[in-house]
């Protein structure tokens, strides 16, 4: 914890790269004010030099007009000229001091040479001083008539008199050297600006090494314990002193490990016994599960034994019944030849008529016991193929009925038993058939859809519908609604709906029906349509 | 701990940095030491033909003044004639002349000079230092000579004709110009000794220790007659104006001062051709001597001189 902060370390790099930027900008400032410096110097270079010339060509002038005057020699025409002469002497020196007066002031000293510490300037004005005395002696001896001693005054300043490329090469020498001083000042503020520059970045770089491996070998650290913890091993904590932010993170983890090291070991106690308590249930659901199949085995047999008792019982009674009919017949042949009375006649016939209902019990009794009894033929179906033997099948009853069955064009196939799910459509056919309303002409359509899962087979008709107390009682066995009048004969006996439901069942789909009393119903089979073994 | 003294040094070194560009900058900021102003002061050295090292060795010797005397800088002027140098000198275009000691005393006889060095001659220069009027005839006295012709230097030349012709004018009974049926100056001694081999004129006056080392006298020295031999002359001086010169006294004065000072070194006067020294007593008698010769008891003059 006594480590400096990541934040602590982040300002001072921040404040190493601000130093850093401001050494540049400073050195990035201070080069381009020496550039305008050169800049001015050269242009007051420039306008120096170029005063210097006129000065020069002033001079020239007033030289040229004394040796005119020497030359005349005639000293009274001199001495007309000398007053005018004198006063253009006077304003060429005074030109002159003003010019270097200009060259020394202060704002410009630093730019050119001649200025205040310069001794071209002090030693220029003192030579110009005398060449301007020099000159005023010339004219007093032109106004004397002394003209050899002013010609011989001339040749000797004629030969102290500098050429202008003289003057020149000192300007310009003044001007090299300053440029240069200043280079060298440019080189050496470049130099210095360079290293600290250098120093601050490579100091930025140490600290970001610094910083950098701080956090590097924390997170190592905490990578390192996250693994032995997800491992198991809570044997030893991690240890951080810097920086601190990475130290606090370290000591919350430490405490996170402790927490967890605790919670482990109880966890782990409550998991044997939770093992325990698994092992225990899965012992009772063994014995439950096997009590399960035991029971759904001995069902199953006893359905078996059931359904079979039934169709012996069934076929018994067909069998007897059989018997009785025949004994009917015997007797209503003997009448051919015995006179009976009426009556026993009227009772004979009702006795057929109760056998007649009574072996069509036992056919569906018999048929609804052996149903799942043998092995499905499961496969696929194409159902319009299904659907036309359904309609040549009952070809005869729907003429009798005077119905129409309509088979809609796309009809989707399924898998299933075929003779089973055939059975089932007719016996709901048959079913709308027996239905049907006396006050309209028979339509049953037969149509088809499908989804994902499962197919959808719907029997329409236009009968005379289902009350909803009895959309679910009508797939019982032995439950019938009375036919209306004119509707079919009740050869079913009430089990027609129930051998649907039990096919259906056997597919692994549902029946359900919808219906509103007085316009029709419709009954739909829902089959699955990939079929489990 | 250890981030705190690297922050600490860090913050040491960039403090030392800003000061280190501050000193930088404030150091070369300034113009620098100025530049010692050197006061110019003008020679004039009067060109001599016949003898060409006098330029050297005076340019030589101020040289080595200047050297000493670094506040000042010297720029010889080497003039076309003695007129121009004098005149330079005595309107102040000149500070300082190198001239013989007849034209020093005229300057000084108006005022306008004094001696600040005089040249060193060695024992035989010096015993050789006379002005000699040479002839091919062999006049026997002077009064031979009426009706001659006679040739010297330039009228500012000491032993070529301010001495000669001031003997000529007190010996005389009559002016140079009239005893003589032609008086003419060729410029140099050599130009008169060639008159005179010529036959172009009968007598000329030139310096003796010139024409001891002139290489045409010396292989026949019997062919020419000296006529008359001067008494010793003394030597040639460099002078400064008195006025101190346009430029400033002051100038002058620690300039003067300075060769003082450097003349009586002997390193300065160890040139066997030219050498200077202060004026000595010995010196300003003869120099005295000497104006006593040119100015005292004229009479025969044409208002020359």
């Amino acid at each position: 914890m006594s480590g400096k902060s990541i934040k602590f370390q982040f300002v001072v790099m921040i404040f190493l790269f601000v130093i850093f930027g401001a050494a540049v900008i400073l050195q990035m400032f201070y080069i381009n004010r020496l550039q305008l410096q050169q800049y001015c110097r050269i242009h007051e270079t420039h306008g120096m030099i170029s005063s210097f010339l006129k000065q020069d060509q002033d001079e020239g002038r007033i030289l040229l007009r004394l040796r005119v005057i020497i030359a005349d020699r005639n000293a009274a025409a001199a001495a007309a000229r000398a007053d005018d002469l004198a006063s253009a002497i006077d304003d060429w020196f005074k030109a002159i001091a003003a010019w270097l007066d200009k060259s020394r002031h202060p704002e410009l000293s630093e730019n050119v040479t001649l200025g205040r510490n310069s001794a071209f300037a002090v030693k220029y004005l003192a030579e110009k001083k005398r060449q301007a005395d020099a000159y005023r002696r010339v004219l007093d001896c032109c106004r004397e008539g002394k003209f050899d001693d002013a010609q011989h005054i001339l040749n000797i300043e004629a030969q102290f008199q500098p050429a202008a490329r003289d003057t020149l090469a000192v300007i310009d020498r003044s001007v090299e050297d300053t440029l240069q001083r200043n280079l060298q000042r440019i080189r050496l503020i470049f130099l210095i600006l360079s290293i600290g520059s250098l120093s601050i970045l490579a100091l930025m770089v140490v600290v970001g090494i610094g910083l950098y491996r701080g956090m590097l070998d924390g997170i190592a650290q905490m990578d390192m314990a996250l693994r032995r913890i997800s491992g198991g091993d809570f044997s030893s904590g991690v240890r951080i002193a810097s920086p601190r932010e990475l130290a606090l993170l370290a000591n919350s983890f430490n405490n996170m490990q402790n927490t967890i090291k605790i919670r482990d070991r109880k966890i782990h106690e409550d998991s044997e016994d939770i093992k325990k308590i698994n092992e225990f249930l899965e012992q009772k659901v063994v014995s439950i599960n096997r009590t399960v199949e035991q029971l759904e085995i001995a069902i199953r047999q006893k359905n078996e034994e059931i359904d079979m008792t039934l169709e012996m019982m069934a076929g018994e009674l067909k069998s007897r019944l059989t018997m009785i009919g025949t004994a009917g017949e015997f007797l209503k042949h003997l009448h051919d030849r015995v006179a009976l009375p009426e009556a026993v006649i009227h009772g004979l016939d009702k006795v057929n008529v109760g056998l007649l209902h009574l072996t069509s019990m036992s056919e569906q009794v018999a048929e609804l016991a052996g149903i799942g009894r043998d092995s499905m033929h499961i496969q696929h179906l194409p159902m319009g193929a299904v659907l036309k033997n359904i309609s040549d099948h009952l070809h005869f009853e729907l003429g009798v009925a005077g119905a129409q069955l309509q088979l809609a064009d796309d009809i989707f196939d399924c898998q299933g038993d075929g003779a089973m799910l055939e059975q089932a459509l007719i016996k709901l056919v048959q079913n709308a058939l027996r239905y049907r309303s006396p006050e309209r002409e028979c339509m049953v359509r037969i149509e088809s859809e499908a989804d994902i899962l499962f197919v959808r087979y719907k029997v329409i008709d236009n009968g005379i519908g289902i009350a909803p107390e009895y959309h679910e009682k009508i797939f019982q066995a032995f439950f019938r609604i009375n036919p209306p009048e004119g509707g079919a004969a009740d050869g079913e006996g009430g089990l027609g709906l129930a051998i649907v439901h039990r096919i259906v069942t056997l597919h692994n789909g549902r029946v359900w029906v919808e219906s509103t009393p007085g316009e029709g119903s419709t009954f739909i089979i829902e089959l699955p349509k990939q079929q489990g073994r | 701990m250890k981030i705190s003294r690297i922050v600490i040094v860090v913050l040491a070194v960039i403090l030392g940095l800003d000061l280190l560009v501050l000193i930088g900058v404030a150091f070369f900021d300034s113009a620098g030491t100025p530049e010692p102003v050197r006061k110019v002061i003008r020679i004039g050295i009067i060109p001599d033909p016949d003898r060409p090292e006098t330029e050297k060795t005076i340019q030589a010797f101020f040289a080595d003044c200047c050297r000493a005397g670094d506040s000042y800088e010297l720029r010889p002027c080497y003039t076309h004639s003695y007129e121009e140098a004098m005149a330079g000198f005595t309107h102040g275009t000149l500070d300082l002349l190198a001239l013989n000691p007849a034209c020093y005393l005229q300057l000084k006889r108006e005022n306008l000079a004094r001696i600040l060095a005089v040249q060193k001659y060695s024992e035989e220069d010096k015993r050789y230092n006379h002005a000699v009027l040479l002839s091919v005839k062999p006049f026997r006295h002077l009064s031979a000579t009426r009706g001659s012709r006679i040739a010297f230097s330039h009228r500012y030349s000491m032993n070529g004709y301010m001495v000669p012709y001031r003997y000529l004018q007190r010996q005389l009974p009559e002016a140079p110009e009239r005893w003589f049926s032609s008086l003419t100056q060729t410029g140099t001694f050599r130009r008169s000794f060639e008159q005179l081999q010529s036959g172009q004129v009968d007598l000329i006056a030139v310096d003796l220790g010139w024409l001891k080392h002139f290489e045409p006298y010396r292989s026949a020295p019997d062919k020419f007659h000296i006529l008359w031999l001067s008494p010793e002359l003394p030597e040639s001086v460099i002078c400064v104006g008195v006025a101190g010169a346009y430029f400033g006294a002051s100038v002058v004065r620690q300039f003067v001062g300075r060769l003082w000072e450097e003349a009586q070194r002997n390193a300065v006067f160890n040139r066997n051709s030219m050498a200077f020294e202060p004026e000595n007593f010995n010196y300003e008698t003869a120099l005295r001597q000497l104006e006593i010769f040119l100015y005292g008891d004229i009479k025969n003059t044409d208002g020359q001189l």
